[in-house]
């Protein structure tokens, strides 16, 4: 939609122009030569690979270095070297299948948090009680959104409740779904320091291309997607095995829940066998779309920490135009301290009316050119963009707060002045 | 023999002076509320009078049940019975006692009773739990079955790897198959601290001779969680130095070796308390003990 500001990353990031246009090279090439020999040449090699007159044809995929050249670009992304191990899937519940077998064939009880997100959570639980092991799960949730606890004693409160339960293995996201930064590299190191960690699972879903990496670093296995904060909108799920020690557990386990078919993912068996250069031609014809996309996005990712903070920096000054914006507007922020706080802002309505459904308000946001998620309970979650926000921006924002504020219909219509300002009229 | 245990078996049950009091003041209520009230209370009356009754009844069977170490000789077989397959074991002993019984040759006689002497203690032994295996590998088809067995969620053993051969020959292999099966696919989880000579494991070098390496290695790559501790570390507690497997809370196993890692002796004892100990044991060795993960960490090593 022209003209819309779109703040709804958190659920499927806004396409980036660079995998925009690498994407619609490679429509085009799949429209002109969908299965030629020089098509599989330049999968597996890249757009190097190519006659000059078919790098000529599609200049846009001059970024596709064949899978292992995207697996190397995706693991500087999370500051790995090019030997780090990277998996690709169409989804990422596949590799959640992968996560709660490889935590669980090594720990007998691993800590997970009530802000980890439900659908992992419930891989988690059928795999523990599969195995006869256990899951602790703190509640950290409230005491976050509700401030008043610092880094420092966020890492010892999980370090501790990690001893007590007698822990022995982690999985907890960088960032949780409703915005919170959670220092994992920290927690992992407070924990270790007592109780060596077996495995240690990271969930990057809303961290990778949105928080330095630094932060999430020191564990065995990372999942995250691309279609969120690097924006390459098509879903693949990605994970990456950082810590050397694992590396090999991790291949095993997940070459035999391959063969048993326990992992049946098309994108992943592809991939694997492309970059062996071992195609066994019998396998299922997979959707490889989302390759593309996320190789032209990386364009447009940044390229360090470095690059990554800046960006923090300018989504976390965007939250707090918005969140000043909000207090004008019958809002009021939800924002943990501020050494948890990241682009992603959570606002909820002062007075919130008993009839009010997440979809209207998520309407009526729209209506107004804001592209937002919305819940029942009232709370709005808005994703903060990487440039610093317009004045026209602003003056959007500000106007669909006041505007789409639940009950705000039924405010003004016993005035009869629905054009009115409702704060001025309330007042 | 007999001891004052209640049986309702041949004997007659001397009834007491309560037992017709209980009844005749049964038999009086029972008889007022009839008398004086509607059929919904007679009811009501006789449903509490019947529950009462099968509630003492039942308490009073249970208690009366005897217990195999209070039995009589003459009563041990009625009370065998019930479990056939002993009963058919006790069959078989009995009738090869009387048949020794009635053998005259002092000699033979002399010698039949050192043998049953010896018979009997290793019957006691079984009975408290103990099973040893001398001089076979024949342990590993239990082992196996014990590892299989359902409910079994966490098997911990500890290797004493006196030598590079250890759990190298084919029934050690095999064994190490079953572990990796149960523990890739199976609800088993399995531990394993390894105790290593000093030969297998010299002091300045980060990681054990190749060939126990590659063992150790394997187990981890199939995410076995492996503990390692050099044996001179263990001067302080020798008591440590033991080849053992904890199954479950169900039993423990302690295997001798020989110098050549052959198999001496398993045994194998189905034993609370003594699990309990062995836990006790493992936990210290623990102490003692580095993770292979951590040595890769340590010395920044590939798997």
């Amino acid at each position: 939609m022209i003209g819309t500001l779109y703040l709804d990353t958190a659920r499927l990031g806004q396409m980036s122009p660079t995998a925009r246009d690498t994407y619609l090279d490679f429509v085009r090439l799949t429209a002109e030569e969908p299965s030629s020999l020089y098509f599989e040449e330049f999968l597996q090699h890249g757009w190097a690979a190519w006659p000059a007159s078919y790098r000529n044809r599609f200049r846009a995929l001059e970024s596709w270095q064949g899978v292992a050249g995207l697996k190397h670009l995706l693991a500087r992304l999370v500051g790995q070297p090019r030997d780090c191990r990277v998996l690709l899937a169409n989804r990422s519940a596949q590799l959640m299948k992968l996560v709660a077998r490889l935590l669980f064939r090594r720990c007998r009880n691993v800590l997970t948090s009530d802000v980890n997100w439900p659908s992992y959570q419930r891989f988690l639980s059928a795999e523990a009680t599969r195995t006869g092991n256990s899951i602790t799960t703190i509640p950290v949730r409230d005491m976050l959104l509700r401030g008043g606890i610092t880094r420092d004693e966020l890492v010892s409160f999980i370090a501790e409740e990690s001893f007590k339960a007698g822990c022995d293995g982690l999985f907890l996201p960088a960032v949780s779904n409703l915005g919170v930064l959670f220092p994992t590299h920290e927690i992992v190191r407070a924990i270790d320091s007592r109780v060596q960690l077996r495995f240690v699972a990271v969930d990057a879903a809303q961290a990778f291309c949105h928080v330095p990496a630094a932060s999430y670093a020191g564990s065995d296995l990372l999942i995250a997607g691309c279609h969120k904060w690097l924006g390459a909108n098509q879903t693949m799920g990605m994970a990456f095995c950082p810590r050397k020690r694992s590396r090999s557990f991790i291949e095993r386990t997940l070459r035999r829940m391959v063969d048993a078919r326990q992992i049946d993912d098309p994108l992943l068996r592809f991939t694997e066998q492309l970059e062996r250069g071992q195609l066994d031609g019998y396998s299922e014809t997979t959707n490889i779309a989302p390759l593309f996309s996320c190789c032209g996005a990386i364009d447009m990712a940044p390229a360090n920490d470095l690059e990554q903070e800046q960006q923090l920096r300018i989504r976390r000054l965007n939250a707090d135009v918005v969140s000043e914006a909000a207090n004008d507007s019958g809002w009021m922020p939800v924002r943990s301290v501020t050494d948890f706080q990241t682009g992603i802002l959570l606002l909820k309505p002062r007075h919130l009316p008993r009839r009010s459904s997440a979809k209207s308000v998520r309407a009526a946001f729209q209506k107004h050119g804001v592209i937002l998620s919305t819940y029942d309970d009232g709370l709005i979650r808005l994703s903060m963009p990487r440039r610093p926000f317009t004045d026209d921006n602003v003056a959007c924002i500000r106007e669909s707060l006041v505007h789409a504020r639940p009950g705000y219909r039924r405010i003004m219509r016993p005035l009869s002045l629905p054009h009115a300002d409702p704060d001025r009229r309330t007042a | 023999m007999a001891k004052d245990v209640p049986n309702c078996g041949n004997r007659r049950i001397r009834l007491s002076y309560r037992f017709a009091v209980a009844v005749g003041g049964g038999v009086l209520l029972t008889a007022i509320v009839c008398a004086s009230s509607g059929p919904s209370v007679q009811s009501a009356l006789l449903g509490i009078l019947l529950s009462i009754s099968i509630g003492l009844a039942w308490e009073c069977l249970s208690r009366q049940r005897p217990m195999g170490r209070d039995l009589g000789l003459l009563e041990t077989p009625f009370f065998l019975s019930h479990d056939t397959q002993v009963f058919d074991r006790y069959r078989q002993i009995s009738q090869s006692l009387l048949t020794v019984s009635q053998k005259p040759d002092p000699i033979y006689r002399e010698v039949a009773l050192e043998e049953l002497t010896r018979l009997a203690a290793e019957c006691a032994e079984v009975a408290a739990g103990k099973i040893v295996y001398e001089g076979t590998e024949t342990w590993r088809i239990i082992y196996d079955k014990l590892l299989r067995s359902p409910g079994l969620h966490l098997y911990r053993s500890v290797a004493w790897v006196k030598n590079a051969n250890y759990w190298q020959d084919e029934p050690g292999r095999q064994s190490m198959k079953v572990n990796f099966e149960l523990h890739d696919n199976g609800p088993l989880n399995i531990e394993r601290i390894v105790i290593l000579a000093n030969e297998v494991w010299p002091a300045k070098e980060p990681l054990p001779v190749e060939r126990i390496h590659r063992w150790i290695r394997e187990q981890n790559d199939h995410g076995i969680w492996v503990k390692m501790v050099r044996e001179s570390e263990l001067a302080q507690e020798p008591e440590l130095i033991a080849d053992i497997g904890i199954y479950g809370s169900r039993a423990v196993g302690v295997q001798e070796l020989d110098e050549q890692c052959r198999t001496v002796r398993f045994t194998l004892t189905f034993d609370f308390n003594e699990v309990t100990k062995a836990e006790e044991r493992w936990n210290r060795l623990s102490v003692y003990s580095t993770s292979y993960q951590e040595l890769l960490d340590r010395f920044d090593l590939d798997e």
